[in-house]
């Protein structure tokens, strides 16, 4: 009991060394505002974008079109003259019984706004020829309906929408992503400013290696969580707010349970795994300014890399293999999951495997933790470090 | 608590930086380490609150003379003040003292109280909600020895205490260390500041490359430590020196002025028959035994052994 009392006030500790309130909410609008940005970038755009002069001469009263004021003129050539002054485009529309219409555009300096004009008034053009052919309008109808190919994936009872499917699986990768890069941070801020600080020693007569290295395994895995779950509910609140805002109706997603269930559980343990395996490390880097082992951390990244590598083909054998491996299993396991293309004895596996290697590593961290943490002003050699790691003194 | 140190050794790599150091701290007295960089001060106080074992030899500790002995020490029982030491810089001084209590074992309330009561022992309850990195090296010095006394220990080991100290801290300090003593509590610490030590210490153990150079009260050190005694003579009138060599006992002499000499003599040699032959060469107007302080026997001593 005492011996777990220690790594929860440890933990709780580790929790509030990087959690400050005022940093929080400052990081959560932040975070707000760059997605409404990004989500919203089409509609500010437009509303900023200054209007187009364009002179014409057409024999069609054309269409209104965005950001353009059309300008009917007589002479095109004339016009030209004025290009870049009065006009910031000419536009010559000419209606030929052999080709039906033709159109040609001249303008001062290239811009964003010819391209969207180009688009806008070749479908509108394409139109004015389907009029003019002798169609009824259910056959112009039938001509403008584009030809739709549904992808619908089917698996037992439920039904997923191919965007859907896509989605969720990035979702996930995306928050893994952010809580693993947090333990990289957290993990190293924490233990390379406690040696340099001089802390380790005077805690290490108080409490125990293992205790130490728990219970900052605890507070850190706890703030990635939290940070994982943040960045999801920013998504997921922004996406529903562009929503509402492009017309649609205030609602929130519903949410798979056996999804959110899953990808919880490989995320907690793989952050585990993960936050093991950096404090052992980080306790024998003496200075992170200036040790070349720093970027060594960086590695788990990459086992978080590869669910981005499968993500196309998750019914693969490479998607396979990975869920099982258990040092890519935590980030490639939940977007099987959430695929659906994976069955309930695979996922046991991938669990006990997962759980087996976070315990070995924890162990063998344990380990290096205690050999590095009092060590000032140099660095265990990789001979001892691998020494240390399967336990040969 | 009794602290006991039974012929220790400590190796590293190529150096032994222990060697059968003995020694013993009861309840109540302030044991003083001496000795110059790396005599294996640090490293013996390592070996006495458990971060590093002895390659041979016993550390035991017991709660008095009738009591059976222990390996090891609940940590709830000593206070450690490590050579290399430090707290959470960007934490207050209070979340540092709380986090440190409570791993100690005290309850949240009990907690509160002691670090409370020590914060205003050493006159920091004012900065107690800022940032350890705002105080300055004294009192962060102070906040770190609030850190190993705040659980009220039995023992106490403070590895270099009054280093980074003004003087008025280092008194500061003396005062709370005496109270300790008053208290009952084992103090073991290692320090330079002689002057200090000679004031405070119950038992000196003098150390150089890692071996007990002397130990015991002061008396008894000076004792161990003391190989000639000087005398001091000043003549009437000029003696030659060669006379003054030349007397039994006498195993060297230094002049001071014209008519003022030292003598460094035998341990036992008699002092009155030895009156008696100095007034033979000129009248003698001052005789006197000259007392060492422990900054200069201790010199002397680590001087002896290095060469």
């Amino acid at each position: 009991m005492q011996h777990w009392q220690q790594i929860i006030r440890i933990g709780g500790f580790e929790f509030r060394r990087f959690f400050k309130w005022k940093q929080e909410i400052f990081s959560l609008l932040l975070m707000a505002a760059l997605f409404g940005v990004t989500i919203g970038w089409g509609v500010l755009k437009s509303s900023l974008e200054e209007t187009q002069t364009v002179a014409v001469v057409a024999p069609v009263t054309l269409p209104e079109l965005p950001n353009i004021r059309w300008q009917p003129v007589t002479d095109a050539a004339a016009a030209q003259a004025e290009l870049g002054s009065a006009y910031s485009g000419v536009l010559e529309v000419s209606a030929n019984p052999e080709d039906g219409y033709h159109a040609e555009l001249w303008a001062a300096n290239s811009g964003g706004w010819q391209e969207r004009l180009q688009t806008q008034l070749q479908g509108w053009l394409q139109q004015q020829k389907l009029q003019a052919l002798p169609l009824s309008d259910s056959q112009i109808a039938m001509l403008n309906q584009p030809v739709e190919v549904t992808l619908t994936v089917q698996r037992g009872e439920e039904e997923t929408s191919h965007s859907a499917s896509q989605a969720i699986p990035l979702i996930i990768l995306v928050s893994i992503m952010v809580g693993v890069f947090g333990s990289f941070g957290l993990m190293m801020t924490a233990i390379t400013q406690e040696k340099q600080q001089r802390v380790t020693e005077q805690l290490l007569t108080i409490i125990r290696p293992a205790e130490w290295i728990d219970g900052k395994i605890l507070g850190i895995t706890l703030h990635c969580l939290k940070s994982m779950a943040t960045v999801l509910l920013i998504i997921v609140l922004v996406s529903t707010l562009m929503m509402v805002i492009e017309g649609g109706a205030f609602e929130l997603p519903g949410i798979n349970w056996t999804v959110l269930g899953a990808t919880t559980l490989f995320a907690i343990i793989g952050l585990v795994m993960i936050n093991a395996l950096m404090a052992g490390f980080a306790a024998t880097i003496d200075d992170p300014n200036h040790s070349g082992r720093t970027a060594i951390m960086l590695i788990p990244a990459l086992f978080v890399g590869a669910g981005f590598g499968v993500m196309d083909n998750l019914q693969g054998i490479l998607a396979q293999v990975l869920s099982w491996f258990p040092l890519t299993s935590f980030a490639v396991m939940p977007l099987r999951i959430a695929d659906g293309s994976v069955s309930g004895w695979e996922v046991l596996i991938s669990l006990i495997l997962l759980l087996a290697t976070t315990y070995v590593i924890r162990s063998a961290a344990i380990r290096l933790f205690t050999m590095g943490i009092t060590m000032y002003g140099k660095e265990p050699s990789w001979r001892m470090m691998g020494r240390a790691f399967i336990g040969r003194r | 608590m009794h602290v006991e140190v039974h012929e220790v050794c400590k190796d590293y790599a190529t150096v032994r930086a222990v060697n059968q150091v003995s020694l013993v701290a009861k309840g109540g007295e302030v044991l003083a380490l001496l000795g110059p960089n790396g005599a294996g001060k640090s490293s013996l106080v390592r070996m006495m609150v458990g971060l590093t074992q002895p390659d041979s030899g016993q550390i035991r500790y017991r709660a008095d003379d009738t009591q059976p002995a222990l390996a090891t020490l609940e940590t709830t029982a000593f206070g450690y003040l490590p050579e290399d030491r430090g707290l959470y810089q960007e934490r207050t001084v209070l979340d540092n003292l709380r986090y440190i209590a409570r791993l100690r074992g005290l309850n949240k309330a009990v907690a509160d109280r002691n670090t409370s009561r020590w914060l205003e022992r050493f006159e920091l309850s004012d900065r107690a909600t800022e940032p350890m990195r705002q105080l300055s090296k004294g009192n962060q010095q102070k906040v770190q020895l609030i850190a190993t006394l705040l659980h009220d220990p039995q023992v106490v080991m403070l590895d270099e205490p009054f280093s980074g100290l003004d003087p008025m801290n280092q008194e500061f300090v003396l005062s709370v260390l005496n109270e300790l003593r008053e208290a009952g509590t084992t103090v073991i610490l290692s320090a330079h500041q002689m002057a200090l030590v000679e004031r405070m210490a119950d038992k000196l153990v003098l150390m150089n490359k890692g071996s007990v150079v002397a130990q015991g009260s002061l008396p008894e050190v000076r004792q161990q430590l003391l190989q000639h005694h000087h005398l001091q003579v000043e003549f009437a009138h000029p003696v030659a020196i060669e006379k003054l060599a030349g007397l039994s006992g006498i195993n060297d002499v230094s002049v001071l002025t014209d008519t003022l000499y030292e003598l460094y003599c035998d341990e036992h040699l008699a002092t009155e028959q030895l009156l008696k032959e100095l007034q033979k060469f000129a009248p003698v107007r001052q005789f006197s035994r000259h007392q060492q302080s422990l900054h200069d026997l201790y010199l002397q001593a680590v001087r002896a052994e290095t060469s």
